[in-house]
């Protein structure tokens, strides 16, 4: 385990974390949800993969598609 | 418990009988030999059995009154609009399994399972449903995922063709039944590349098709269908077996491929069968006085025009082939910034709806019933008149006989809150269950004096008969058992307990130890992880 000294956050950062963690059953405390932030950003980070570029839901297709199949008429 | 693959194979509406039939005329070997040295039974079904709440209860593992989706088309809450449902809204309601397994480190390969639009971007690949994809839009995560897909398949589609309106003569089913087969054949290539290039711990991959087939041509193996022909079914009586047979050479190709320690699960959403009628619940709820239209010029002429000029017209325009597209056209109209909207200008609609005359409506096909009540915008039904109003709705109803056919339509009107356990949100007030062959429909248009109609299409899923669908289990951590029944919203707890990891909290269901072999059966909150993980994908997303 890597101590990071040179990371610095506010007290009153710290003590969203604290009120974040709490919220949340499966966070043990603050450290534990810092720690599982940090790594999901870094997976994510990582993958780089593009994102998909949703488009609307276009009502008039699914709406097509519904009456193709009959679920409306 | 397992340490290998588990793979969920889903077949849209296949009926139990039509599985059965196929296995004892020696059609299907692969599922027999799957029924016969692994577990066997039933998939129940939600209420009713339409696809995109019962997909919906089988990814969250809850109720439908827990993740909000309980139809294609949603109500908004103390309101009266409607939109379509979409996998943004299920998971602005609930978490569907992939995500809880996403959170554990455990990838995921998602094909198929509506809502399924946009695809999620969890670890592994998600490809997304037939219904909720608009045309040309990105279906796929990854997204080089895609175009590898149209590169290495010329046909491929995300969705199984319909007949389009096409008519059902023995040439026109021949060209469909063909070009639908293509189709599906270039999909099922499609997942077994999947299969092969994806090492995912999970694999959940639903085939739409026989639903669509079915719904197209289920009716030709009865031929006291009104609209059955002879000569079309002695073609194709049998084409949903000849397509159960590809499904069949596609589970013999995996189940050589799979490892010891892979769990296979087999299982349909639900069944399907003939519709003979069709029934117009809003009709209804206007002819008994629960609903009311306005008494504006426009309305009372659309309703003359219904009721006296409509069938005709309908008539005259699908013999010359134009009724399809013209109406069609005229729904498209809608919202569309055109000059004109010819939808609320020809169709009776909610546009026509006196809310505040009105007790009782509907907003989708299938059964459900809303109360106005006084929550709403234009609310009518105070809490004091509420069961006294359910109760004469649910009265009437199973006491409604068809004058045709002579028998009952509605064999049963549940509570909302019993038919969806601690229901949230716009919760149907009642769900009616029709009896066999009897669909409830939702036109675009009402017909307020008709409230029997031809059914849209000549089979569905609809009554309690085709609650039930298909359930096999395959592989060393599946106990012989023969004739289960396993609730939708089992199946998610199952696999967490499968793969020994908690139960997410939140899921209804339970896990089914009967079945398989034992593995983690507690259960812990997910739900910060969960947050952490959508945090950080749509901060990232936005980098």
């Amino acid at each position: 385990m890597v101590i990071m000294p040179d990371i610095e956050i506010s007290d009153e950062l710290y003590s969203r974390y604290e009120r974040l963690a709490a919220k949340f059953d499966d966070f043990e405390n603050e450290t534990a949800l810092i720690q599982y932030l940090l790594e999901s950003a870094a997976d994510e980070l990582e993958r780089n993969v593009p994102a998909v570029q949703s488009d609307g839901i276009t009502n008039e297709a699914v709406k097509d598609r519904l009456e193709d199949l009959g679920y409306i008429e | 418990m397992t340490d290998g693959t588990v793979y969920v194979i889903g077949l849209d509406g296949v009926p139990p009988e039509l599985l059965s039939r196929g296995i004892e005329a020696g059609q299907l070997p692969t599922f027999a030999r799957l029924a016969d040295e692994g577990a066997r039974g039933t998939t129940k079904s939600t209420l009713p059995p339409i696809s995109m709440m019962a997909w919906s209860t089988f990814a969250t593992g809850q109720n439908p009154g827990n993740h909000g989706i309980f139809n294609f088309l949603l109500k908004e809450e103390n309101g009266y609009g409607t939109e379509f449902a979409t996998a943004d809204q299920l998971r602005a309601n609930a978490v569907p399994f992939w995500e809880h397994l996403d959170v554990q480190g455990v990838s995921t390969g998602v094909m198929n399972v509506m809502p399924g639009y946009p695809p999620p971007r969890t670890k592994g690949f998600h490809i997304s449903d037939h219904i909720t994809t608009p045309p040309g839009a990105p279906f796929a995560h990854p997204p080089a995922l895609a175009e590898e897909f149209q590169a290495a398949f010329d046909e491929f589609q995300i969705g199984p063709p319909t007949a389009e309106g096409g008519g059902m003569d023995r040439n026109e089913v021949d060209e469909y039944v063909e070009r639908f087969f293509a189709v599906e054949r270039d999909r099922i290539d499609a997942t077994k590349a999947l299969i092969e290039q994806w090492d995912c711990r999970v694999m959940l991959l639903v085939f739409s098709a026989p639903d669509v087939l079915l719904h197209e041509i289920g009716h030709l193996r009865d031929p006291d269908h009104p609209d059955y022909r002879q000569d079309v079914a002695k073609a194709h009586a049998d084409t949903p077996l000849d397509l159960l047979e590809e499904y069949d050479s596609f589970l013999e190709w995996l189940t050589d491929r799979m490892a010891n320690d892979d769990t296979l699960v087999v299982l349909s959403d639900h069944g399907h069968g003939p519709i003979y009628s069709a029934f117009n619940l809003n009709s209804w709820l206007h002819q008994e006085g629960f609903l009311s239209l306005k008494s504006t010029p426009l309305t009372l002429l659309k309703r003359v025009g219904y009721n006296h000029l409509f069938d005709t017209a309908k008539k005259g325009m699908k013999r010359l082939g134009l009724y399809h597209h013209i109406k069609r056209r005229v729904a498209r109209s809608s919202g569309d910034g055109g000059r004109i909207d010819w939808a609320r200008l020809l169709t009776i609609s909610q546009h026509d709806i006196d809310w505040v005359a009105t007790e009782a409506f509907t907003v989708a096909g299938d059964g459900q019933i809303y109360i106005n009540t006084i929550d709403h915008a234009d609310g009518t039904v105070s809490s004091a008149e509420y069961k006294q109003v359910r109760d004469s709705i649910r009265t009437a109803l199973l006491e409604l006989e068809d004058p045709v056919r002579e028998q009952s339509v509605i064999a049963a009107v549940e509570d909302g809150e019993d038919a969806y356990a601690d229901g949230q949100g716009p919760c149907p007030d009642l769900v009616c269950v029709p009896e066999q062959g009897y669909r409830l429909m939702f036109p675009q248009t009402m017909q307020t004096g008709q409230v029997f109609g031809e059914p849209q299409k000549p089979a569905s899923h609809t009554s309690a008969a085709e609650r039930d669908g298909v359930f096999i289990a395959w592989g060393d951590a599946v106990c012989d058992i023969d004739d289960v029944s396993v609730g939708l919203d089992e199946y998610a707890p199952t696999i967490f307990h499968l793969l020994d990891l908690p139960i997410p909290d939140v899921m209804d269901g339970t896990p089914r130890s009967d079945v398989f072999e034992c593995g983690d059966t507690s259960r812990e909150s997910y739900d910060g992880r969960v947050s952490v993980k959508r945090t950080v994908r749509s901060v990232v997303r936005s980098l």
